[in-house]
C-alpha cells in the first residue's frame, strides 16, 4: 500500500510538473471535440449551380427561384450552353448545372413528362451523390406543390469526369495528396533537429556553411525520394485502381514537383521548431493528415464548414493539390485552369523554406 | 592562420541563465601555442566560458577578441580558423570513421587529394587507421573522442578547444588522447580545454580555476604551487585513524587527509621546524610531498581536501 501511494504522488507530481501535459489532457478533447464538430459534416449547404435555360417559360423561373429560396442550392449564373457552364464546373465556380430543354412547359401543358438535366461534376463522388439526393428530394416536394395530379416532372444526371461515380475515382488522388504531404513533411522534419539532438550542429554552426546551404542539400536527397515516391503512387493509382489519366504528364509531374517542395519545407520548417525527433514526427504528422483530411474538402464539403475554418481551408496546400490532381487525372485540365493553385503551393513552399532559414540562421 | 600572435582575450564576461550566474566578470588572456585547461567542478561554468570564445553562445555582457577579432566582426574569417570539439561525441553515428572526416573537410572547402593525405596523416597519428571502415557510431567511447578531435583538426585550426574530451574515456585511450593533444600543440596550435579532472593539469602549461562562474586564477602549471601557502607532510600506516588521532591533536597542523594507507598532514610553511620536531616525537618517518592541483583548488575555494 506504501509502495503504490509512493508511485500515485510520484505520478501526480510528474502531472502537476509538466503543465503542457496537463493541458493536453484536460482540454484538448473538448477543443477537439469543438472542432470536429464543425467539420465533420455530410449535409451540404450552399450548392452552386448554373443553368442552361432552352425554354425560357414563366414556369421554369419559378422552379430556379424555388430552388433559390431553399438554403441549400445558390444561381451562379446563366449559361448559353452545356459547353460554357462545363468551364464553370471545370473551375470550380459552380457544383452542378440545370439543363431546361426546349419547349419543357409545352410538353407539361400537354400532359406529357418532362425532364430536366443535372449536370453535376463526377470528380467528386460524394458531393455530386448529395447534389443528387438533394434535387431529388427539391423536386418531390416541387412536384407535390405545383403539379400534384399533372404529368410527371423527373430529372436524370449526368456526372461529368466519373460518369460512374467510382468512389476510387474520387478517393484515390485525394488520399495521394494526403500521403504526399504526410511523407515529404515526415521525411523532412527529422532532419534538423538529428543535428541539434546528435549535437552535430554546433559543429555545423562553426564552419563556414548558410543556412540556406544546409537547407538546400537537406531537401535535395529527399525531394528525389519524395518524386520517386509519387510517381509509384500515382503507377499505383492508374494501373491497379484504374483511375483515369486525362490530362498531361508535363502538368502532373510540375505540379507534384511544387507540392512535394511545399511538403518538404514545410517539414524542415517543423525541423527547427522541434526540440526531439519524436516532437518533430508527431507535429509532422497531426499538422499533415489531420489538416489534409479534414480541411482539404477530401471528404467533408468546405462550403459546409463555419466562415470561420473556411478561412482556415485557404492555408491548407492539400485543398489547392486535390484540386490539381482531381483537374488533371480526371478532368483533363492544365495549366492554365490550376495555375492559382500552383502559384499558393509555390508561395506556401517558398514561405516556409525562407522561415526555416532564418530560423535555422539564428541557430547556426 | 589567424595570425601572429593567435591569441585570445576575454573580456570581463557575465552570463546568466534564468537569473542563475553562469560566468560573472570572467576576463582572460590566453597565450598562443599553449595548452590551457579551463579547471572546475560541474557548473562551475567550464562549457559556457568555452561555448562564449567559440562564438556558439553570446554572453550578457564583455566580448571575447580571438588575434584582435571579434565574433561580430569576423565571424567568417574566425569559423575557419577554429575547431571545437564538444563534450559529447557529435559525429554521425552511421557513417563510417574515413566518411565523417571527409563529409568535415568537404564543408571547410578541403581539396579532395589533400584531403584524403590528410586524413591519411590523421588517421596515422590517431591510431584509427584499422577502424577507418568502422561507423562512427560503433567504436568505442576512446575512439569516439579521438575521431572527434580529428574531425575538429581537419581543416588545421589555430585555435582548437576541446569541452572535457577526457570525460568518461578509460586511462589507456585517456594517454592516447593526450598524446595526441600534444601532437596538436607542438604543429603550434592553440589548445584550451576543460576538464574536472585535476589529474590532468601536469599535461597542461597553464590553468584558469573556474568556480561558481568566476575565475579564482589563471596560472602557470609549474607555477601553481606558490599558490598554496602550506606544507605537505605525507606519513605511511597501517593504522589510519590512530594516526589521524594522533597528528590532528597537534598545535601547528590544519587539517589532515587520507589517501589509502597513507596519511597527509597539512601545515604552514612558516612553522615547518615546530612540525618537523613535533611529528618526529609520533611517527618514525615522513616525508614532504608537493601539492597537488586538487589541493590548491580547494584551497583557493576556502579549505582543504576532506574538509
Amino acid at each position: 500500500m506504501r509502495k503504490s501511494k509512493a508511485f500515485l504522488k510520484k505520478e501526480f507530481l510528474h502531472l502537476i510538473r509538466d503543465p503542457k501535459s496537463l493541458f493536453l489532457i484536460s482540454l484538448l478533447p473538448v477543443i477537439m471535440l469543438l472542432f470536429y464538430g464543425y467539420v465533420v459534416r455530410m449535409d451540404v449547404k450552399n450548392i452552386k449551380f448554373g443553368v442552361v435555360n432552352y425554354d425560357h417559360s414563366q414556369f421554369f423561373e419559378g422552379l430556379v427561384s424555388d430552388m433559390e429560396a431553399s438554403s441549400y442550392f445558390t444561381r451562379e449564373g446563366e449559361f448559353p450552353s452545356l459547353k460554357d457552364c462545363e468551364k464553370w464546373i471545370v473551375k470550380g465556380k459552380v457544383d452542378a448545372c440545370l439543363i431546361i430543354p426546349s419547349n419543357g412547359y409545352k410538353k407539361l401543358l400537354t400532359g406529357k413528362d418532362t425532364e430536366v438535366l443535372l449536370v453535376l461534376d463526377g470528380s467528386d463522388s460524394n458531393l455530386a451523390t448529395t447534389v443528387a439526393n438533394y434535387f431529388h428530394a427539391f423536386l418531390a416536394k416541387f412536384n407535390s406543390k405545383h403539379m400534384p395530379r399533372g404529368p410527371e416532372f423527373r430529372f436524370s444526371v449526368v456526372n461529368f469526369f466519373n460518369p460512374e461515380l467510382k468512389s476510387s475515382h474520387f478517393f484515390v488522388p485525394g488520399l495521394a495528396a494526403i500521403f504526399l504531404m504526410m511523407i515529404c513533411a515526415m521525411l523532412t522534419s527529422i532532419t534538423i533537429v538529428k543535428e541539434k539532438e546528435i549535437g552535430s550542429l554546433k559543429l555545423l554552426r562553426l564552419a563556414p556553411v548558410s543556412p540556406f546551404q544546409v537547407i538546400v542539400v537537406k531537401l535535395l536527397p529527399y525531394l528525389f525520394l519524395a518524386v520517386v515516391e509519387a510517381s509509384l503512387i500515382i503507377a499505383v493509382a492508374e494501373l491497379w485502381f484504374r483511375v483515369p489519366f486525362r490530362g498531361s504528364l508535363l502538368s502532373l509531374g510540375v505540379s507534384i514537383f511544387i507540392y512535394m517542395f511545399a511538403g518538404l519545407s514545410f517539414g524542415v520548417f517543423l525541423s527547427t521548431i522541434a526540440s526531439s525527433q519524436a516532437i518533430a514526427m508527431i507535429l509532422s504528422l497531426v499538422l499533415t493528415i489531420l489538416p489534409s483530411v479534414l480541411l482539404s474538402g477530401f471528404i467533408f464539403p468546405i462550403k459546409s464548414m463555419p466562415v470561420l475554418l473556411q478561412a482556415l481551408t485557404y492555408i491548407i496546400p492539400a485543398r489547392y493539390f486535390l484540386i490539381i490532381i482531381r483537374g488533371i487525372m480526371l478532368m483533363g485540365v492544365g495549366f492554365k485552369e490550376i495555375y492559382r493553385e500552383l502559384v499558393f503551393l509555390m508561395v506556401f513552399a517558398i514561405f516556409f523554406f525562407v522561415i526555416s532559414t532564418f530560423r535555422l540562421k539564428r541557430e547556426l | 592562420m589567424i595570425g601572429p600572435t593567435g591569441f585570445i582575450e576575454v573580456r570581463d564576461i557575465t552570463k546568466e541563465y534564468d537569473g542563475i550566474i553562469a560566468l560573472k566578470d570572467v576576463s582572460l588572456t590566453l597565450k598562443e601555442g599553449k595548452i590551457t585547461g579551463v579547471i572546475g567542478p560541474d557548473g562551475a561554468g567550464k562549457t559556457t566560458l568555452l561555448e562564449i570564445i567559440t562564438g556558439l553562445r553570446l554572453p550578457d555582457s564583455g566580448e571575447v577578441l580571438i588575434a584582435g577579432k571579434k565574433w561580430t566582426e569576423d565571424s567568417g574569417s574566425l569559423k575557419r580558423n577554429l575547431g571545437f570539439v564538444p563534450q559529447d561525441f557529435s559525429l554521425y553515428s552511421d557513417l563510417t570513421v574515413e566518411e565523417n572526416l571527409f563529409f568535415f573537410g568537404q564543408i571547410y572547402g578541403q581539396k579532395d587529394g589533400t584531403l584524403r593525405e590528410k586524413i591519411e596523416k590523421l588517421l596515422d597519428i590517431a591510431n584509427l587507421k584499422k577502424a577507418r571502415k568502422r561507423q562512427a557510431g560503433k567504436l568505442s567511447g576512446g575512439m569516439k573522442q579521438k575521431l572527434m578531435v580529428l574531425s575538429c583538426l581537419i581543416h588545421e585550426p589555430s585555435v582548437l578547444v576541446l569541452d572535457e574530451p577526457t570525460r568518461g574515456v578509460d586511462p589507456i585511450s585517456r594517454t592516447e588522447l593526450w598524446e595526441l593533444i600534444r601532437f596538436i600543440k607542438e604543429q603550434g596550435t592553440t589548445v584550451i580545454l576543460s576538464t574536472s579532472n585535476m589529474e590532468e593539469v601536469s599535461r597542461m602549461d597553464e590553468v584558469v580555476f573556474l568556480a561558481e562562474g568566476r575565475v579564482l586564477v589563471q596560472i602557470e602549471v609549474q607555477n601553481l604551487s606558490e599558490l598554496f601557502p602550506f606544507k605537505i607532510a605525507e606519513i605511511k600506516t597501517d593504522r589510519v585513524e590512530d594516526l589521524i588521532e594522533k597528528v590532528e591533536k597537534l598545535k601547528n597542523i590544519k587539517a589532515t587527509h587520507v589517501v589509502g594507507r597513507r596519511v597527509r598532514a597539512y601545515f604552514p610553511r612558516e612553522y615547518e621546524k615546530k612540525v618537523v620536531e613535533e611529528l618526529s616525537q609520533i611517527v618514525k618517518g615522513w616525508y614532504p610531498v608537493s601539492p597537488t592541483a586538487e589541493d590548491v583548488f580547494v584551497y583557493l575555494t576556502g579549505g582543504f581536501i576532506g574538509e
